[in-house]
């Protein structure tokens, strides 16, 4: 299998992962096992393990969090500090809902670095923005009352100059 | 409050429709662990309502993580009763004097008297009347009255004392202050009827410099040796207070000014300064406090600071510090921002007068360059602070 290239000198065991929508995958127990959950969950059934079912995450999520899985499988040396700071900087450029999605899903399987890498982005995200635009950048509806809305304002009058 | 601490995650196989309204707690303090601006957390918390729950149960902790790793301001010296403005006249950027109302009760607009700076956004200075340290914000108009020095004969009652809080008294009512000159130290626990205090009668006082770090208070020498201060309580002023040193005195490391500063990472740094200086020796050095090792705690010279900015001043008071980065076009990486009174020399009348100056230092560039401030400020540096909800305490 082409997994042969991959630096990990272990056998490159294989799982299966089963998303929401019931769609099997195959992932590198390595790779897999960034994943807190699903590495805790592989300690329980031991070697019995026939499927993993996932039925919190749906297949195209799943897609997405197992490449950041896969290549963050092994230790990175200095030389390909840079060239990983890239990669995740282009990962986690996704559209907002794929960010939830994502950030749902590194939640449930407790991917702690990755859940990192999002919630850093989404912060990003919120950076100089005034509530209004925050609202619009994650389509959140606005949920005070005009009265409260002014109460806050008038509360932090020095943010909003 | 919050309702109930929602665990989104069960909904997502069934709806792929974002909700970030209701993302779990867990995940919107982390999001908020990131923001680095207090006007991007005021701004989160004003998004809708479940975020602003999340922010205001975590407010205190973000706000105190914020409180001295913020750009600071400048605060214009009055002396009329009109009100001091804040301001920032910094290298670099253009000079721009905030048009925020300040809440100075008006008894004090004209009775501040010896001040001994700010921390934390709040000013410290001594009421002429009564000899009591008063803490005011100038944003909420807040004063705290906090108990007088019972122990200190006026003759030797500093006027170059500072004042350090552990933290901002906005956010609870369990801080710490600390008063130290080359003297006399006092600590006192707010709530606390007394300050527990030290008086050097046949020397000054071992720290130049002091600072909270870590649940610890910390010292500094003019040889750079690094001490803690300890409060051994007692009651009704019977507690004392002793130093205890951590790295060794080195008497090729004098410098007539060092200060302490706790970087945006969480390192204790030592930043010394000359006065009296000779082209051969740097005008500055930089060291790092490695303690975590298994060694014995020691000073190890650094050429950078982790690219963060740290702004002093002349009356050592609490430093600040910020990630250079988090303020594109306020500062640069690696400066130390020194704020003091420079005495130049009028053209005119060849005499000499007092103007602020702030003496950038780049430790990548190893260079100098003085930004003199053309408006009558304070030396202090204040850093934004939320309003107040404690009313006068004691």
């Amino acid at each position: 299998m082409a997994s042969s290239t991959s630096g990990s000198s272990s056998s490159s065991k294989v799982v299966k992962i089963r998303s929401s929508d019931n769609e099997n995958f195959e992932v590198e127990e390595a790779a897999a096992a960034r994943s807190e959950t699903i590495k805790k969950l592989l300690e329980d059934v031991g070697d019995d393990a026939d499927v993993i079912p996932l039925p919190n995450v749906d297949a195209k999520t799943l897609v997405k969090v197992m490449e950041w899985c896969k290549k963050h499988m092994d230790d990175v040396d200095e030389l390909n500090k840079e060239e990983m700071k890239t990669w995740d900087a282009e990962f986690v450029d996704m559209d907002q809902s794929c960010l939830y999605n994502v950030l749902l899903a590194a939640n449930f399987l407790n991917i702690k670095e990755l859940l990192d890498q999002l919630t850093q982005k989404v912060a990003d995200m919120i950076k100089g923005k005034s509530p209004e635009e925050i609202r619009a950048t994650f389509n959140i509806k606005n949920d005070f009352t005009p009265e409260e809305e002014a109460e806050i304002r008038k509360q932090n009058a020095w943010a909003f100059e | 409050m919050a309702k109930s601490s929602r665990s989104n995650w069960l909904d997502l196989s069934s709806s792929l429709l974002s909700n970030w309204a209701c993302l779990c707690n867990d995940l919107l303090i982390s999001i908020i662990e990131k923001l680095v601006h207090r006007s991007d957390f005021i701004w989160f918390s004003n998004v809708c309502k479940s975020w602003n729950s999340v922010a205001l149960n975590h407010r205190k902790q973000k706000l105190n993580q914020l409180s001295n790793h913020q750009i600071p301001w400048q605060l214009t010296r009055s002396c009329d009763e009109t009100n001091p403005s804040l301001c920032n006249y910094l290298p670099n950027t253009s000079p721009t004097i905030f048009n925020i109302k300040l809440r100075i009760p008006s008894k004090y607009k004209t009775s501040m008297w010896r001040r001994y700076g700010s921390s934390h956004g709040w000013l410290v200075f001594m009421e002429k009347t009564t000899w009591m340290l008063v803490l005011l914000n100038p944003l909420s108009g807040a004063t705290i009255h906090l108990p007088p020095f019972i122990d200190s004969p006026l003759y030797i009652f500093p006027v170059f004392g500072r004042v350090i809080l552990s933290r901002d008294p906005s956010l609870g009512s369990d801080f710490e202050v600390l008063f130290s000159c080359a003297i006399y130290v006092a600590h006192l626990k707010f709530g606390d009827k007394f300050w527990t205090s030290k008086i050097f009668r046949d020397s000054y006082s071992p720290a130049q410099s002091l600072i909270f770090y870590k649940d610890q208070i910390i010292g500094v020498s003019t040889y750079s040796e690094i001490m803690c201060l300890d409060v051994i309580s007692g009651d009704n002023g019977s507690g004392r207070i002793e130093f205890r040193n951590i790295t060794p005195k080195c008497s090729s490391m004098y410098f007539e000014h060092c200060f302490l500063s706790e970087t945006t990472f969480g390192d204790l740094l030592v930043v010394c300064r000359r006065i009296l200086y000779k082209s051969k020796y740097k005008r500055y050095k930089v060291y790092k406090l490695i303690e975590s090792d298994g060694q014995v705690p020691r000073l190890v010279p650094v050429d950078n600071l982790d690219g963060n900015s740290i702004y002093l001043d002349e009356k050592h008071n609490q430093s600040i510090s910020v990630l250079a980065s988090n303020y594109v076009g306020y500062c640069r990486p690696n400066s130390i921002y020194y704020q003091h009174v420079y005495f130049q020399k009028s053209e005119i009348t060849f005499k000499y007068y007092e103007v602020v100056a702030v003496e950038e230092f780049n430790l990548l560039e190893d260079r100098r360059r003085r930004h003199l401030i053309p408006i009558s400020l304070e030396t202090f540096w204040v850093v934004p602070s939320m309003f107040s909800q404690l009313v006068d305490g004691v």
